[in-house]
């Protein structure tokens, strides 16, 4: 393929679009973790005696974990040391509406696309917005509570829904779970808190954008979301970054529960800074997100990840009550020096569960890309269903593909079928597209789209329509 | 042969090493090894009428040292060397280190280590440039654990020369009901376009463990199929590793497990692509009866050049009772852009409407099931090119009655 080495240049050379970053004044603690840096971010927070010890139980589970070194990821050694954990946008903690609004956080969310002033005309989508810790802006919050949804920062949560935060905290991903849960329990700075009560159906498309913003400081989001009997939610999540030439820590958690028949939708976008051609900067991602579904409850995890420079996440979902169902749906693009190992979990503990899983990765530059998965069917789990499909697609010769998927089965009544390829963009494909006058980057995107589109067509309009807009973004220039 | 000492502080494989995440640590902890001891006298009787009778070549080897009375080593056609690895390790004219192959993946491990200490023989086979050998040869292992070393430590080396061709079956035995067991190393080097034909007969008693490793080397335009039945011990393992480092080269690899008991089957296998249009498949089939445990593990590597790369991997599994369990990891690593890889997995139980349907035309349960399971281990059983050995193998899986 004679186009591919100058193909994968130009991808490579193609410039974060997003890559600028906005002068904030913010309230950034030294650095360093310990005992006191805990004390202190809950103190900054005005967080109750229970909240704090249970980050202190997190921060001495820390303390003794090791970072997981099993995935197919090179990174440089991270100085938990050397970071700050609190940072706070200096402004107003209360803000009446949108106008209210730092003039300077409202420009940089003009130049991502997602201008704050309009999106009264996003149709029925309310944002909560995040710079870096603190919750900036929440809107649409009368609709919410009309029909009874609780949607707030989790710092708000904590004060004004302690029983319900405190119930649910830690009850999908205890503490101990693995390194980064561990430090995100002990440090986390804010997130969002949703509450469907039973039988209610969302009236709108919850969607929070996350953004790191301060160099040298670790963004540590929490997400809690719940779903009472015969609720219903669909849930975004969206990220940018701005260029920084220092890696930045992110370890995040999300947790999900879906009661009996409720069902919840979970949607991101991951577009953080990957880093240069060299390897330089990037973000580094480590998410622990999983759900637990309940009898007759449906947890579908839609990601399409095309940022960080390190990628460790695998949504997942235990399906813990009679019938449940877990979706994964997942578009992983590496490029320039980007690793991804990602993939999902689905623990199928109750009978006539079932789970699918579609994960279509992408390799170009120089980008490793893992998909990573456990299917697990315990002795409990009569008749379980699994399907998944994992493809692979390499754009290049410096890139790597790799699927590893674990698949354990306790029970004789369960079927479990997996199924995986690797695969290049045809020289007989490119080549039939521009023989019907299509132009090479044209026909590449086409073929890039159309192995994506079983996810897309998983994710809510608007943001199938960004994560088109990324694909292409990341492809730019990349042919023709 | 040469011994070599373990470079590196003994360390056993824990839960925690993706290759023995299922293996039964316990039991592995409890295997002793050390020199072989004089095997004289040893061999029970009833274990003749365990190896399967092929017209051949056969070489016997009794707790790592070849036993000259049970081998016959008397019709060795022309340009084939069959000997002790002892004879052939002393025979400066053979050089059988240059046949281990360098650790390509990282594979190495402990027991690898130990093979390479205490085991002093084994067989080898050298087959000549342009030799078409048609009469199997046949390699049999046979372990009787004592007290001072469990477990017997047995060396294999395998060369054929450039567009040669042989068939050699291994069949791997047990010599009491004592536990202990048996670990095996064999290696492989296929010249340019030689042809191997390779079979593994593993029937170890339920007491004992069996850790056999094959390590292939491939030339360009050879071609190795590959058939291992993983049917004895208490802890069975087969691991393959294949190096396709010539142009062209083919391997064929597929393999029965068939578990009851508490019995854990376990397969290792990796395939590395390192030269240019190779092509491989795996195909490997477990049924899993009672408390039995089975594991796949198998890998496609593709490493940066090896384009024009055909690679398909497939493992089905057969849960026949609520207590066994299937562990399948189909790993695909995929370095080089020009390539077609696939893989499948799958794990279910027997249909019910096929049963429905045999009980219906009146074939008792029972019967409907065996006549079932025998249909899916038969993709594996069908095309065992020597017909002495697909009636053994038939012989031995006609005994798990429903």
């Amino acid at each position: 393929m004679s186009e591919t080495a100058r193909e994968i240049e130009e991808l490579a050379a193609a410039s974060y679009e997003y890559g600028f970053s906005t002068d904030l004044d913010t309230d950034i603690a030294p650095p360093g973790l310990t005992e006191d840096t805990v004390r202190l971010i809950s103190g900054k927070k005005n967080e109750p005696e229970w909240l704090l010890d249970w980050r202190l139980s997190a921060f001495e589970a820390w303390q003794s974990m090791k970072e997981p070194d099993w995935a197919k990821l090179e990174i440089a050694p991270i100085d938990y040391q050397g970071l700050s954990y609190w940072a706070a946008p200096k402004q107003k903690p209360v803000l009446e509406s949108m106008d209210d609004v730092d003039p300077e956080i409202r420009d940089m969310f003009d130049k991502l696309g997602i201008p704050l002033h309009e999106q009264k005309m996003f149709s029925n989508v309310a944002i909560d917005a995040i710079v870096d810790s603190v919750s900036v802006t929440t809107t649409f919050k009368a609709t919410l509570a009309e029909a009874g949804v609780i949607f707030c920062s989790f710092s708000e949560a904590v004060r004004d829904h302690p029983e319900l935060v405190r119930e649910h905290l830690g009850s999908v991903v205890p503490v101990r779970d693995n390194f980064f849960a561990a430090l995100n329990s002990a440090v986390f700075s804010d997130g969002s808190f949703c509450y469907i009560p039973a039988g209610v159906r969302c009236p709108m498309e919850l969607s929070t954008y996350f953004r790191i913003n301060s160099q040298n400081t670790g963004q540590f989001e929490r997400t809690l979301i719940v779903a009472e009997d015969d609720s219903h939610v669909s849930y975004l999540e969206g990220c940018t970054a701005p260029q920084r030439d220092e890696n930045q820590l992110h370890a995040a958690v999300v947790e999900l529960v879906a009661k009996d028949r409720a069902e919840i939708k979970y949607s991101t976008v991951q577009n953080w800074y990957p880093g240069d051609e060299n390897g330089v900067g990037g973000i580094y991602n480590f998410v622990t997100k999983r759900g637990r579904a309940h009898t007759d409850a449906k947890i579908s995890w839609t990601q399409v990840e095309t940022g960080s420079a390190i990628t460790w996440k695998y949504p997942s979902v235990i399906l813990q009550g009679d019938r449940a169902v877990g979706e994964f749906y997942s578009v992983a693009l590496s490029s320039k020096r980007q690793q991804a190992d990602t993939g999902t979990k689905m623990i199928h503990i109750g009978a006539d569960t079932t789970s699918s899983i579609i994960s279509k990765g992408i390799s170009a530059g120089r980008g490793q890309n893992t998909y990573r998965g456990l299917v697990k069917v315990l002795r409990s789990a009569e008749n379980a269903r699994n399907y998944t499909q994992c493809d692979s697609l390499l754009l290049g010769s410096d890139c790597g593909a790799h699927t590893i998927p674990y698949i354990e089965v306790k029970n004789p009544s369960a079927q479990v079928e997996h199924e995986a390829s690797t695969s290049t963009v045809g020289e007989d494909q490119l080549y039939y597209c521009r023989q019907r006058g299509m132009t090479e980057e044209d026909a590449m995107s086409m073929i890039v789209n159309g192995f994506c589109r079983e996810v897309f067509d998983e994710l809510p309009m608007e943001f199938a329509v960004e994560a088109q807009r990324l694909l292409s973004v990341s492809l730019e220039g990349s042919v023709g | 042969m040469t011994t070599v000492a373990p470079t590196s502080p003994i360390e056993y494989p824990t839960r925690h090493d993706e290759r023995w995440r299922y293996a039964p640590h316990d039991l592995l902890g409890r295997l002793s090894f050390g020199p072989p001891s004089a095997s004289a006298d040893k061999i029970p009787g009833p274990i003749g009428a365990q190896i399967p009778a092929l017209d051949g070549p056969l070489i016997v080897i009794v707790n790592g040292v070849v036993d000259e009375r049970w081998s016959n080593l008397t019709a060795i056609p022309d340009g084939l060397r069959l000997s002790t690895l002892a004879d052939a390790s002393a025979d400066p004219a053979v050089p059988v280190v240059a046949h281990f192959n360098p650790d390509v993946d990282g594979a190495a491990d402990v027991f690898m280590a130990l093979n390479t200490t205490f085991g002093v023989d084994g067989a080898f086979v050298d087959v000549a440039e342009g030799q078409k050998l048609d009469a199997p040869i046949h390699i049999v292992d046979v372990a009787i654990p004592d007290e001072t070393s469990n477990t017997s430590c047995t060396g294999v080396v395998i060369h054929l020369g450039a567009d040669s061709s042989a068939t050699i079956v291994e069949t791997r035995l047990g010599g009491s009901e004592a536990f202990g067991g048996s670990n095996t190393r064999t290696t492989i080097t296929l010249d340019d376009h030689s042809t191997l034909e390779h079979i593994v007969l593993q029937d170890m008693p339920s007491t004992q463990v069996h850790l056999g490793r094959v390590e292939v080397t491939q030339h360009a335009g050879s071609a190795l199929r590959a058939r291992s039945f993983n049917l004895g011990a208490i802890y069975g393992r087969l691991a393959y590793d294949v190096h396709l480092a010539g142009a062209g080269a083919h391997t064929d690899l597929s393999g029965l497990y068939y578990g009851a008991g508490e019995q854990t089957l376990d397969q290792q296998i990796t395939v590395i692509h390192t030269a240019k249009d190779c092509t491989s498949r795996q195909s490997y089939r477990g049924v899993l009866d009672d408390e039995s445990a089975g594991v796949f593990n198998g890998g496609i590597d593709v490493r940066p050049g090896a384009d024009g790369t055909d690679a398909e991997q497939h493992n089905d599994n057969l849960l026949l009772s609520n207590r066994a369990e299937a562990n399948t990891q189909p790993r695909l690593e995929i370095l080089a852009d020009d390539v077609a890889c696939k893989h499948g997995a799958t794990v279910g139980q027997l249909d019910a409407n096929a049963m429905y349907y045999l009980r219906t035309r009146g074939i008792p349960a029972a019967d409907a099931r065996r006549l079932l399971v025998n249909a899916f281990a038969d993709q594996a059983v069908d095309d065992i090119g020597i017909d002495a050995v697909r009636t053994w193998v038939r012989d031995r899986l006609g005994t798990p009655d429903a």
